[in-house]
């Protein structure tokens, strides 16, 4: 019967919604949104406030100005390279929760070499960036190399050094030589090292002239931490997504991701792949580091709690469904939610934990299909799969 | 000589938290589910037991309330994990956001948005307990002059270790754990058995996290589970799945802190190492000791994956 109806072209509408798989992975991931919203609405409701209200607030913070839209895509730059990052380790399945770490200690070194060295921009920039990468890299290589040589679950060994390089980051900032004195910071870069975009002219008499001339591009420069980072999650994005569609190297990941035991059969070295592919994942959760220093914040500082931009990466992973540059688009959604939040307190006295609310139930979701496939009541046409597992 | 007693007294008290987490950790994977969501568990349960305890002064009642608020956490990750057969991992992780998120949302409710509960009294936390027995500055002092969660975290393990190796229900989870299919084939229902052992540990997880508010720190904050949670699943590592190896490898991760804490405040150390330096310390500890016990595993077989019957 289905194959009947698949090879004649549907006329009507309801012959097209026939055709429709509702249980697709993409439309899971929108009623796992919807499902979100709605049962943090009966929180919000519980707990006095209009639920309407406040989704409508959030929408005016993320969308009102274009100052807004633009802080949206500043602050998605950082969850979804973590999102990528974490999405390739997945691919040959590892699961790296050490993307919190590796980000601080991309964020270090890239401090270090942007305040340290000096260069013409065309050189420093790339030399930071690669540095972070390396960063990243180098301390997911801890994790990759007690995983692969000693067995020690990946998932343990990344939550603590998680926590190590949260102090180390703290006990960076606090050297001397480091530190910028009578201060929480550690020293800035050098301009040079800067992808911050027109920072000195938009504050000098003509930039302000200018703005004030142009009110739209005027507002989108008012934020003080524009800058090019997007950019650079959008080329990793591709490059990712390549590395793992078209090259060897992402064959032989995904390979080992899918079967261990074929792979080493077929003569690929286990270990080494699996190390190999948490360096790389490392490596990208380092370049959000470091594109957070020159792009944002200018150094690192001292931090009281863990940033988050890990955990935050990897619901971006979820909701990307595995794919690289998916994790573009549910990069910006998470980071709408993030900015549309933010300023609820200000006008609702309603703390921005709503929005961890909102996420940690849509993740919830997201973990269940099941749940869905239980209330369309046809587990045929299920498919879904991000993760590879191994047997 | 006192700094041994210090240390003593901080290991028992550092690692009471981790036991109550990590015997939580030993239900629900000993029954085959996987909940790295103890930490926002803890994060729960220490809230309740402040606030418990703040507005009825009864440090009892906060304690068990704790409990079952964890319970209710863990509720979340039963239904996703068992009822629904969801990824384990992931709803940990949705667990570790939302069970945070609540208990600051609830805070500020409470608090008219404050960020924090307010410090308890010390009449308000659980009482210490043998105080007049022992002469307080001597060796059992320092062992046995403690806040009673202490020893009830001792009772624990002994409740735990006979309910799972000696009764009924607890060869049950563990078969649940080990070979789902044999116990499916005796008649049993694999996932009451598992809902029920994620029910359970969400209980002891959220006493665990009440323990650190009611006997350690005394006020609900950001911050205040740092890790806890997580050190705990470690711990079910180093101990093998078994509960006095999970109450010795806490007692070991409890002296790890109380290091920690000796060495901040020794003066000669303190000027020659930074004091966040210090803090890695209870963290590469632990990484040092899974490199060890890692090599073999002494995890359930059936653990991390949903049941699902084949009839």
């Amino acid at each position: 019967m289905s194959n009947l109806s698949s090879s004649t072209k549907p006329s009507t509408m309801r012959e097209k919604l026939k055709e429709v798989n509702w249980l697709s992975p993409s439309f899971l991931i929108f009623y796992s949104i919807f499902m979100g919203f709605f049962i943090a609405g009966l929180a919000i409701t519980f707990m006095g406030y209009n639920p309407f209200d406040i989704y409508n607030t959030m929408l005016y913070n993320m969308f009102g100005k274009p100052a807004y839209m633009v802080q949206i895509v500043i602050k998605s730059t950082p969850i979804i390279l973590t999102g990528i990052a974490f999405i390739f380790a997945s691919k040959t399945g590892l699961f790296n929760i050490g993307v919190e770490g590796q980000f601080m200690m991309g964020a270090i070194w890239a401090n270090l070499a942007g305040t340290f060295i000096t260069l013409p921009w065309f050189l420093h920039i790339p030399f930071v960036v690669i540095v972070g990468f390396l960063g990243g890299a180098l301390f997911a290589s801890i994790m990759g190399i007690l995983k692969a040589f000693y067995n020690v679950h990946e998932v343990i060994s990344a939550i603590m050094l998680n926590w190590v390089a949260y102090y180390l980051n703290n006990y960076f900032v606090s050297m001397p030589f480091l530190k910028k004195p009578n201060s929480e910071f550690a020293l800035p870069i050098q301009p040079s090292a800067s992808i911050s975009i027109l920072k000195e002219w938009k504050i000098s008499p003509e930039g302000l002239a200018w703005r004030q001339e142009n009110p739209f591009l005027g507002d989108i420069l008012k934020s003080n931490n524009l800058n090019l980072g997007i950019f650079f999650a959008i080329i990793t994005a591709f490059i990712v997504y390549f590395v793992l569609r078209r090259t060897t190297l992402g064959y032989r990941l995904k390979a080992v991701g899918n079967n261990p035991r074929a792979s080493r059969y077929l003569g690929i070295n286990v270990p080494y792949n699996l190390a190999l592919s948490l360096a790389i994942s490392g490596g990208i959760a380092g370049l959000a580091g470091a594109l957070q220093v020159i792009g944002v914040d200018g150094a690192i500082y001292k931090l009281l709690v863990p940033r988050g931009y890990g955990f935050d990466g990897i619901a971006v992973a979820f909701l990307a469904l595995g794919n690289p540059i998916g994790a573009i688009f549910s990069g910006l959604f998470y980071s709408a939610l993030e900015v549309g939040g933010s300023r609820l307190q200000g006008t609702h006295g309603l703390s921005s934990h709503v929005i961890a609310l909102i996420t940690s139930i849509i993740i919830f979701f997201v973990a269940m299909p099941y749940f869905f496939i239980k209330f369309f009541g046809d587990a045929s046409k299920f498919k879904m799969k991000f993760f590879h597992k191994k047997s | 000589m006192s700094n041994l007693y210090f240390i003593i007294g901080t290991t028992l008290m550092y690692s009471t938290p981790l036991i109550f987490a990590a015997l939580g950790g030993l239900l629900n994977e000993k029954s085959g589910v996987v909940n790295i969501g103890l930490e926002g568990i803890m994060v729960m349960g220490a809230f309740v037991g402040a606030a418990v305890a703040y507005f009825t002064h009864n440090p009892w009642l906060a304690f068990l309330a704790a409990g079952f608020s964890g319970m209710l956490m863990a509720l979340f990750h039963a239904i996703v994990t068992v009822t629904y057969r969801g990824d384990q991992i992931i709803s940990g992780l949705a667990l570790n956001m939302l069970a945070p998120a609540l208990a600051f949302l609830i805070t500020r409710y409470l608090f008219n948005g404050a960020e924090s509960t307010p410090a308890l009294p010390l009449e308000d936390k659980m009482p210490l307990w043998f105080s007049d027995f022992f002469t307080s500055g001597t060796l059992l002092a320092s062992i046995f002059v403690q806040r009673s969660v202490v020893y009830i975290a001792f009772f624990s393990v002994i409740l735990v270790y006979f309910f799972i190796y000696k009764t009924k229900w607890g060869l049950y989870i563990q078969a649940a754990g080990e070979s789902p299919e044999t116990l499916h084939s005796l008649g049993i229902k694999v996932n009451s058995i598992r809902f029920w052992s994620v029910l359970a540990s969400g209980f002891l997880v959220g006493l665990g996290g009440s323990a650190l508010v009611l006997d350690t720190v005394s006020i609900f904050r950001v911050g205040v589970i740092s890790g806890q949670g997580f050190i705990a699943l470690a711990a079910l590592i180093f101990g093998r799945w078994t509960p006095w190896g999970v109450y010795f490898a806490c007692l070991f991760f409890g002296l790890a802190s109380a290091g920690e804490t000796l060495i901040s405040f020794m003066p000669l150390f303190r000027d020659i190492i930074p004091s966040s330096l210090i803090k890695t310390f209870p963290y590469i500890i632990t990484l040092i000791v899974l490199v060890f016990f890692s090599k073999k595993t002494y995890a359930p077989k059936a653990g991390g994956k949903p049941f699902i019957a084949s009839n």
